[in-house]
C-alpha cells in the first residue's frame, strides 16, 4: 500500500495553471470541445489541455465535478434529466440555480437542439407505414438498436414507451456508432438518433416524428466548473460571446458531416466554423505512424506501470494465501469480485478518488492484473509436494530461504503463467483507458469509433493485437530466466 | 543418543504408536523393522520433529526434540526420507550442496567431501550433474543419501534408502554405508522391512507390529531365539530356506 501512496503522489505533481476542456466519445462533443480549445488558446489567458473522447456522461460529469476537466459540451436534455435527475428543471435560469450548488455553471444555448430521436431507413419508410412514433403501436416487432445510454437514461427508452404505450419487442442494447452499420447491414430497422448527426444524411434516415411530444429540448450548452469564470474570465466571456446562439441545427449537421462524411479533423472543423472558410482537407496519410507510436508508447505505460505493480503486490499476497486457508480463500475471493467489475464501471467508480487521466486507468489495471498473479502463485506454492517442504525444512532452510530457494522455484512456472496472463488482459483492457482520457491505442480507437471510421479502428486494434502477441513472445523468453530448466515444458 | 519415551500418535481415530519406549545409544546402527504400516516411518518423522507425538517425549542428545528449532534439528540430524525427496529443479550437486550453501559453510571443502562419498557410493560426477528426472530410481537414492550425510551431523536417519536398487548394487551399497557410519561414528535409525538390509547393516533391529515393539536384538536373536509366531513367521517370510524334499 505504502508503494502505491508514493505512486500517486508522484503522479500527482506536475500540474500547472491550465485550462482543461473534455469532450464525450462522439463527434459532436469533440468538434464543439475543439472550437473552444480553440478559442481559449486565442485568448491567451490559460495553457489549453485537451482531454477528449472521455466515456459518457457519467466519467465526464465525475471529471467535472473533480477539477480534472474545466468545461466540457453538454445539453440541457442531459442535465437536467441524467446529472441533476429532475425532469420539472426547464428553463436555463433554474437550470443554473441548481448547478451554481454543486460549483458549476452553464453558458446560455449555443443555437442548437440536439435532441434524440428514433429513424428508420428511408426505404423501408415506402416499405411499412411508420412515420411517426405513435404508429410504433403496430409495427412493435420492428428490430431495434439502441445505445446503452438511451436504454438506461430517465429520458430514454422506459419512458417512451410508456409516454406512447407501446412494448419494443426486439431490442439490442449496442454502441452508437455500430448501431449505423447494423442497420446498414440489414440487422436492425429502427435506431435512435441525435438530430444534428451527419449520418441521418448518410445512410438516407427518415425520423419519426415525436406526435406525441416526448422528447425534451436538448439544447447545447457549455458546462463548466464555477472557478473557470474567475480564473479565465476574459476566456469565458470570449466563449460567450462567439458561440452563444451561434450554432444552428444545420451549421451543426454541417460540421458533423465535414468530419464524419468528408474526413476533415475535428481540429478542421472547428477552424472551419471560426474563420467561416472551407479548410483544405489535407489528406492525412492512411496510417498515420507517429500517432501510433505516440499511442502505443501511452499503452505501454499503462500496461507496464500497473503489471509491475501488480507483480509487487500479488506475488506478497499469493504467498500469504498459500500459507492460510481461510486467509487464502478470502484474498482469491476478493480479488475475484474485483474481476466481475465492468472495466467501465471500476473507471467510473475510481474517478472520484485518482480524478481522471492515466492514475485511474493504472490503478484499474492494477486491480484486474491482481487476480491472476495471486491465483498463479497461490496455485503453485499449494500444489507443491509436501515431501519437498519437509525436505527443505529437514535441510534447515529458513523460512525466507525455503522460499528463495524451494518454494518459488517450484512455482514458477504458474507464477510466470499468471503473470502473462495479466499482462495479455491488460494489453486488451488499456484500450478502455481512452475513456477516462488516458491516451493508449484505445485512444485511436475510440475515436475512430466515434467516427465510424474502420481504417481509424484497425490503427488502433492491429497494434493493440501485435502488443499482446510481443508481450506474449517476450513472456516467453522471460521463462527462460525465471523458471529453473528442468521445471520448463518440453 | 536418542530416547523415545512412552510416545503415542494417532491420525483421526487410527492409534498408530500406542506407547512406545525406545532408546537408542550414540553410535549404534538401528532398524526400525516391519511391514508397511506398523508405525516404523512415523517414529522416524518423532525423531525429526516433522511428527508431535500425542503424549510422551522424544529427545535427542537429552534434548526435548519439541525444544529445539528447526534449524537446530537440523544440524544434529540428517534426514533421507523415502524416495529421497530432491528438489527437480536442482541438479544432484545443487541438491547434495544447498544445506552447506544455505549455512554460509565452505562449499569447497563440502564438494570434495562430496565427491569422495560419491565414489564410494558409486556415484559419477557426471551422473551428479544431472536433474533428479534424468537419473535412474536408485541413482536418486544415492544423491538423496549424499545429501543427508553432506553436514555430517551426528544422527542420519533412512527410510528405505535402499529400496529401488537391484541386489548386486545394494549389497555393494550396503558394504560402503556400514563402513562410512562406523568410520564416521554415526547414530543411524534406518527403517526398512527388508530383512537382509536389516541383517546386514544393523546393531540392533527393533521389529514393528502395529505400532509396539515386538522384539528387540541382534537379527541373530530374532533368527535363533523369536519372541512369538509373528518373529518366527517375520524372519522366515524373507529367509531363503532349503527346499523341504518330502
Amino acid at each position: 500500500m505504502k508503494f502505491l501512496a508514493i505512486f500517486i503522489i508522484f503522479l500527482n505533481c506536475a500540474q500547472a495553471k491550465t485550462l482543461k476542456i473534455g469532450s464525450k466519445n462522439f463527434t459532436e462533443s469533440y468538434i464543439l470541445a475543439e472550437i473552444v480549445a480553440q478559442i481559449a488558446e486565442s485568448v491567451g489567458e490559460a495553457d489549453v489541455h485537451r482531454r477528449f473522447g472521455l466515456g459518457g456522461t457519467g466519467i465526464t460529469f465525475q471529471a467535472l465535478t473533480k477539477g480534472e476537466i474545466h468545461l466540457y459540451p453538454e445539453y440541457t436534455g442531459t442535465i437536467s434529466e441524467s446529472i441533476l435527475k429532475d425532469s420539472s428543471l426547464k428553463d436555463y435560469k433554474r437550470l443554473n440555480e441548481k448547478l451554481s450548488r454543486q460549483g458549476l455553471t452553464m453558458s446560455e444555448s449555443l443555437g442548437f437542439n440536439n435532441t434524440y430521436a428514433l429513424a428508420i431507413k428511408d426505404s423501408l419508410l415506402k416499405e411499412i407505414n411508420l412515420s411517426k412514433l405513435s404508429q410504433l403501436n403496430t409495427h412493435n416487432n420492428i428490430p431495434a438498436a439502441f445505445s446503452h445510454e438511451f436504454m438506461k437514461r430517465g429520458d430514454g427508452l422506459v419512458k417512451l414507451q410508456r409516454h406512447y404505450g407501446f412494448k419494443l419487442k426486439d431490442v439490442k442494447a449496442m454502441e452508437h456508432s455500430l448501431a449505423y452499420q447494423a442497420l446498414e447491414d440489414g440487422k436492425v430497422d429502427l435506431v435512435e438518433v441525435y438530430s444534428t448527426d451527419a449520418k441521418i444524411e448518410k445512410y438516407k434516415l427518415k425520423i419519426l416524428e415525436d406526435d406525441l411530444n416526448f422528447f425534451p429540448a436538448y439544447l447545447s450548452v457549455l458546462l463548466a466548473s464555477s472557478k473557470l469564470k474567475e480564473e479565465f474570465p476574459q476566456t469565458w466571456q470570449m466563449l460567450e460571446t462567439r458561440l452563444v446562439g451561434k450554432i444552428d441545427n444545420k451549421t451543426m449537421t454541417k460540421l458533423n458531416a465535414l468530419v464524419e462524411l468528408d474526413g476533415l479533423n475535428f481540429s478542421q472543423a472547428a477552424r472551419f466554423f471560426l474563420e467561416g472558410k472551407q479548410v483544405q482537407n489535407t489528406l492525412l496519410p492512411a496510417w498515420n505512424w507517429d500517432r501510433i507510436l505516440l499511442r502505443t508508447k501511452e499503452h505501454l505505460k499503462l500496461v507496464v506501470l500497473s503489471l509491475v505493480m501488480a507483480i509487487i503486490i500479488g506475488l506478497p499476497l499469493g504467498i500469504i494465501a498459500s500459507q492460510n486457508k481461510f486467509v487464502g480463500q478470502f484474498l482469491l475471493s476478493l480479488n475475484g469480485v474485483i474481476q466481475t467489475i465492468p472495466s467501465l464501471a471500476l473507471l467510473c467508480l475510481l474517478i472520484p478518488f485518482f480524478g481522471i487521466g492515466p492514475k485511474p486507468a493504472i490503478i484499474a489495471l492494477f486491480l484486474y492484473a491482481l487476480l491472476p498473479i495471486v491465483r498463479g502463485t497461490h496455485a503453485g506454492l499449494v500444489s507443491i509436494d509436501i515431501k519437498l517442504k519437509e525436505s527443505a525444512q529437514l535441510m534447515g532452510l529458513t523460512k525466507f530461504q525455503r522460499l528463495r530457494f524451494v518454494l518459488l522455484p517450484l512455482a514458477s512456472p504458474s507464477i510466470m503463467s499468471g503473470i502473462k496472463t495479466s499482462a495479455i488482459i491488460n494489453v486488451g483492457t488499456a484500450t478502455l483507458a481512452a475513456f477516462i482520457g488516458a491516451g493508449g491505442l484505445g485512444q485511436i480507437i475510440v475515436t475512430g469509433l466515434a467516427l465510424n471510421d474502420q481504417d481509424m479502428i484497425l490503427q488502433g486494434a492491429i497494434p493493440a493485437g501485435a502488443l499482446a502477441l510481443i508481450v506474449h513472445a517476450g513472456f516467453e523468453l522471460l521463462d527462460k530466466f525465471f523458471v529453473p530448466v528442468a521445471l520448463r515444458r518440453n | 543418543m536418542i530416547e523415545i519415551n512412552d510416545a503415542h500418535k494417532s491420525f483421526g481415530a487410527t492409534q498408530v504408536i500406542p506407547g512406545l519406549t525406545l532408546s537408542i545409544p550414540s553410535g549404534q546402527t538401528h532398524i526400525l523393522l516391519g511391514s508397511s504400516g506398523c508405525g516404523k516411518t512415523t517414529l522416524l518423522r518423532m525423531i525429526a520433529g516433522l511428527t508431535t507425538p500425542d503424549q510422551g517425549q522424544v529427545t535427542i542428545a537429552n534434548k526435548l526434540v519439541s525444544s529445539l528449532s528447526k534449524r537446530e534439528i537440523s544440524d544434529n540430524i540428517g534426514y533421507v526420507i523415502q524416495e529421497g525427496g530432491l528438489l527437480p529443479h536442482l541438479n544432484g550437486i545443487d541438491n547434495v550442496l544447498l544445506p552447506v550453501k544455505i549455512r554460509g559453510h565452505d562449499v569447497e571443502k563440502a564438494t570434495e567431501r562430496l565427491e569422495a562419498f560419491a565414489a564410494a557410493i558409486d556415484l559419477t560426477i557426471p551422473q551428479l550433474k544431472r536433474f533428479p528426472h534424468e537419473i535412474s530410481g536408485g541413482q536418486r537414492q544415492r544423491v538423496a543419501l549424499l545429501r543427508g550425510l553432506i553436514l555430517d551431523q551426528p544422527i542420519i536417519l533412512l527410510d528405505e534408502p535402499l529400496s529401488a536398487l537391484d541386489p548386486v548394487v545394494r549389497m555393494n551399497l550396503q558394504r560402503h554405508l556400514k563402513n562410512i557410519f562406523k568410520k564416521l561414528n554415526k547414530t543411524v535409525v534406518l527403517v526398512t522391512h527388508d530383512l537382509h538390509v536389516a541383517s546386514f547393516l544393523g546393531d540392533v533391529i527393533t521389529l514393528l507390529d502395529q505400532g509396539r515393539i515386538v522384539q528387540q536384538g541382534s537379527f541373530e536373536e530374532l533368527l535363533e531365539n523369536p519372541r512369538n509366531d509373528f518373529v518366527r513367521d517375520f524372519v522366515q517370510a524373507q529367509t531363503p530356506t532349503k527346499r523341504v524334499i518330502a
